[in-house]
């Protein structure tokens, strides 16, 4: 077996509160091979930002470690080499509050060149960035205000491939786009990946669009991977109550998507408080086929097919192994 | 006689580096009980054209030609007093982001009451207090009581929203303006908003204008669509026709571009940008990013008989011109 180049096991991210604990992250494991496309997919307190920031260093975890190719990651950024830094980037969602205003596009790209090592030619390396994202070099002397949304994240992915990093953690990178635009972004990423090698973590809500680009998607709610598959497995056979039921919530465009969603699962409920998370199962207030046992006790990630891991009790070989514990 | 004729709508707006000629002739029409959707990417005029309905334009803008007529009166010359009419009993908005369209001072019980108070004259306390509970009941709010005591920051986006809706429902007799309504939320509590607004507009008859980027969204909502480009419509017609067979070429690489859940890859999406409104192109605003330019396309195109229900802002279908 390959080394993966990104695996968290049992990775947990705790927020004390005045009233309590938040549990961001909790009991994450997850494993991403070279070249990977790894699809992190949930709504709005899932935990899925949570997770970039710690493989970025922002946040460390309250337990728990990542690797990063084969090695343990140092939980702060600060403790880490400068060549793991360089190895590991981030795009994050909106490009117009993570570019400097007062900054062109030339001295947004020429800080991670020089921290990149290879400074010999600033000027060349600055018009092969633009190259390569396929903006015009002449966008080299503009300034943030002067580009349009997808231009400027285009910007955003040239600074982060500044340092010819092998991972790049995008977070929800066009959420911020109108669909026109996305679609551009989408297929520089893209054509990017395969041309350098690139391995990604692709934040986001859009289950649709992850069918598209992603290798396999992992699904989170409140903290948790619910559903993790080959994205070809994942849409023909979704398995969680949860993930069917945000499949069918999807809002679609053709008649053959329409199709192709699974039974539908009408949207019940709201996503718990993440401060007092539901016993058991936290999904379980929401869940069409709740049982007893889905209030007592929490599922365990299992595998129920080659690959593909779902963590609920309607598939029960695992869940009498639990109760039975 | 339609409820609400929009003709010839053109609005623009004074800013620092000039004047943005937002509005070219808009068009539009909503029959009683009808509802239309107006779809379109950011800033292509959108909210500008219900908000010049709804007159709640901003005071840097300038509504520079056109009528907007509601049951046949002349929205943009009524007196204050008939509008105000207008929107106590018979049209009103729900916005985008439902956080900050609650004030968070305010309890939930202040402000609906307000709301309601002001939509009918001579009501007592127990009369408002009722009315606060079942509208908030038909928005599907349980415990309606515990809602009126809380505070907006008290409340889930999901709740607020349907707040929203129970704010909106108290004027909207007639007309109901959804401007986004879930755009901010997520995907399965976007999916319970926008089945609930569909249910309740539905029992009680009321036309609706349904405004988002989202193409899904209102995909199952309306029956009719607008498709607008930087500040005109460029394609009209039926849900289904627009959706399956559409055609302006905007129009039709917009829905191209949308990822789809059947897989098949992200296609290219559209090239370029969207034109400045300080100086937008003299005739077709979509002659920067069409595939199809033609010299034709210097004059402004009408809206011409496209498709076998729909009508397209485009020249390839005036019977001179065709697709090279």
């Amino acid at each position: 077996m390959t080394t993966p180049i990104l695996t968290g096991e049992d990775l947990r991210k705790y927020f004390p509160v005045k009233s309590g604990v938040i549990k961001a992250v909790d009991e994450l494991n997850f494993r991403m091979e070279k070249g990977e496309v790894l699809g992190v997919v949930g709504e709005s307190g899932s935990g899925k930002t949570t997770l970039g920031n710690m493989i970025m260093g922002i946040y460390q975890p309250t337990s728990g470690r990542i690797t990063f190719k084969g090695e343990s990651l140092p939980a702060r950024a600060k403790a880490r080499p400068i060549q793991l830094k360089r190895d590991i980037q981030m795009v994050f969602q909106n490009p117009a509050s993570s570019l400097n205003p007062r900054r062109s596009v030339r001295q947004a790209l020429e800080v991670p060149i020089r921290f990149g090592g290879d400074a010999d030619s600033i000027r060349d390396r600055i018009d092969q960035l633009l190259e390569v994202v396929e903006l015009p070099v002449e966008y080299a002397d503009r300034y943030p205000e002067e580009l349009g949304g997808g231009e400027k994240q285009l910007v955003a992915i040239a600074r982060a491939l500044a340092t010819n990093p092998s991972l790049i953690v995008l977070d929800e990178p066009t959420s911020s786009l109108d669909v026109s635009i996305q679609a551009k972004i989408i297929n520089v990423l893209m054509r990017l990946k395969l041309k350098l090698g690139l391995s990604y973590v692709f934040i986001t809500h859009n289950l649709s669009l992850m069918r598209n680009v992603a290798d396999r998607v992992m699904i989170m709610y409140l903290g948790k991977v619910r559903e993790v598959a080959p994205t070809e497995e994942f849409f023909r056979n979704p398995m969680h109550p949860y993930t069917r039921m945000l499949l069918s919530s999807i809002p679609v465009v053709t008649e053959a998507e329409e199709a192709a969603k699974p039974q539908k699962i009408q949207s019940v409920g709201e996503i718990a408080g993440a401060l007092n998370l539901p016993p058991g199962c936290a999904f379980h207030p929401r869940c069409p086929f709740i049982m007893d046992v889905c209030k007592k006790v929490d599922p365990p990630l299992i595998e129920v097919a080659p690959g593909h891991w779902c963590d609920c009790h309607l598939y029960p070989t695992e869940n009498r192994q639990t109760s039975g514990a | 006689m339609p409820l609400l004729e929009v003709k010839d709508l053109r609005v623009q707006y004074r800013v620092y580096e000039g004047v943005l000629k937002v509005l070219n002739g808009v068009n539009l029409t909503l029959e009683k009980g009808e509802k239309v959707g107006i779809i379109g990417e950011s800033a292509c005029g959108k909210t500008t054209t219900v908000k010049t309905v709804m007159r709640l334009l901003a005071s840097n803008s300038k509504v520079t030609g056109g009528e907007v007529s509601y049951a046949g009166e002349d929205v943009l010359k009524m007196p204050k007093k008939k509008l105000s009419d207008l929107r106590r009993k018979k049209m009103s908005m729900v916005f985008q982001d439902p956080s900050s369209a609650l004030n968070p001072v305010f309890t939930i019980k202040q402000q609906l009451y307000d709301i309601i108070k002001y939509s009918a004259d001579g009501l007592s306390k127990n009369e408002i207090h009722e009315r606060a509970v079942t509208y908030l009941k038909q928005a599907a709010l349980p415990e309606p009581d515990r809602i009126l005591d809380s505070y907006p920051f008290q409340l889930s986006g999901g709740m607020k929203q349907r707040v929203n809706i129970a704010m909106a429902l108290v004027s909207a007799n007639e007309l109901l303006i959804a401007d986004e309504p879930g755009t901010s939320l997520d995907v399965t509590i976007e999916d319970q908003i926008m089945r609930l607004l569909k249910k309740i507009v539905e029992e009680k008859g009321i036309s609706v204008i349904l405004i988002t980027h989202a193409l899904g969204t209102v995909k199952n909502f309306v029956d009719r669509i607008y498709v607008m480009y930087a500040g005109t419509i460029v394609e009209e017609g039926p849900t289904r026709e627009v959706f399956n067979n559409p055609q302006h070429p905007y129009t039709q690489m917009l829905i191209r571009a949308v990822p789809k859940l059947t897989g098949g890859g992200v296609p290219e999406g559209i090239l370029g940008q969207v034109p400045s409104y300080l100086t937008p192109p003299p005739g077709c605003r979509f002659i920067t990013r069409c595939p199809y330019s033609m010299d034709v396309c210097d004059h402004v195109p009408a809206m011409y008989d496209a498709g076998t229900d729909q009508r397209a802002a485009c020249f390839l279908y005036d019977g001179v011109h065709r697709r090279k």
